[in-house]
């Protein structure tokens, strides 16, 4: 292969291949589209939507699966593994006074017995007369 | 433009009868072209389809109807050129049969075309297609845009995305190689008529 042409070459080399190329413009045939160019043009363009609908359905069902999946994990270790709750969620609220108050603590319960003991007064009938 | 930038307007919002339109205005030309680019007959209505679908998925994405013909020999450029690089092969292998093929059945249709021009234009064809072998798909490509499909340079910019100089840089290069090539070949005259 020649690897320098001068000037004078390199322009007759250009205008033959020109030559050429317009040569084989012409000789080359033009395709005739068939009869089902139109029709098979259009399944195929709503065949790949439907591909499309279905595949981006898919990846919403993928997405929501894995969503429903991570829900279910979160709730079956909450099951295993408790929060450990305060010990005065276990007692009651006058232990928790009794715990506070220390000796107060005696005169509360007296004056809840005291109360308790204690009769409530009779509420007369209506219509009855005082004697 | 083959039709008015209203159908192009059209279609791009998405009016089916408009892209029809579009299809059977632009489908022989994308025909051609596809068939010179990647020379298997068989294979070239289907390469034609990819680019009218590629063409439907893209159409939103065009904003100036002007530039639609540079866009659509771009999608034409891009879809045979993947067509290519799946065949892993190069097209002259079944050029001349194909092309054998087309031009029997184009002379059985006007029936005017005598065996001297058929062998004539077989040969033409062999020789390019021996030539334009010998370089790069970019190159050919590229090449068989701007001398046989006859695109200027505004259009190539546009197909090629890139600017004026780079694009003229580019041809020159492509040129250059084929022209060695084509000092190295065996020339036969392309004005002798019937000589094989």
């Amino acid at each position: 292969m020649r690897e320098d042409f001068d000037s004078r070459e390199q322009s007759e080399l250009n205008a033959r291949l020109d030559e050429w190329f317009s040569a084989y413009r012409d000789a080359c045939p033009q395709p005739e589209p068939s009869a089902g160019f139109m029709p098979r043009l259009w399944a195929r363009i709503e065949g790949r939507q439907q591909l499309q609908a279905v595949v981006a359905w898919r990846r919403w069902a993928e997405a929501f699966l894995s969503l429903a999946a991570a829900a279910s994990l979160f709730l079956v270790l909450l099951q295993v593994f408790p929060q450990s709750t305060p010990s005065y969620y276990h007692s009651t609220y006058l232990d928790q006074l009794s715990e506070e108050y220390g000796p107060d603590h005696m005169l509360l319960q007296d004056v809840a017995l005291a109360d308790a003991q204690t009769p409530l007064p009779r509420i007369p009938a209506a219509g009855v007369e005082k004697q | 433009m083959l039709v008015d930038i209203e159908t192009v307007e059209r279609a791009r919002e998405g009016d089916s009868a408009a892209f029809t339109v579009l299809v059977n205005a632009y489908r022989r030309r994308v025909l051609g072209t596809v068939s010179r680019l990647i020379g298997r007959p068989d294979d070239v209505e289907d390469v034609a389809q990819e680019v009218f679908m590629r063409l439907y998925d893209s159409l939103g994405q065009l904003r100036h109807p002007q530039i639609f013909e540079p866009w659509l020999y771009r999608l034409t450029t891009n879809a045979s050129l993947d067509y290519l690089r799946k065949r892993k092969r190069r097209p002259e292998s079944r050029m001349s049969d194909l092309s054998e093929q087309q031009v029997m059945a184009a002379d059985a249709r006007v029936g005017a075309e005598s065996d001297r021009d058929t062998r004539e234009k077989k040969r033409v064809r062999e020789f390019m297609n021996e030539l334009l072998g010998q370089v790069s798909e970019q190159d050919r490509i590229l090449l068989l845009l701007k001398e046989v499909e006859g695109l200027s340079l505004k259009e190539l910019e546009s197909v090629y995305d890139v600017n004026e100089n780079a694009l003229k840089v580019r041809l020159f290069r492509a040129r250059q190689r084929v022209l060695k090539a084509f000092a190295a070949l065996h020339e036969p005259d392309p004005r002798r008529k019937g000589a094989v």
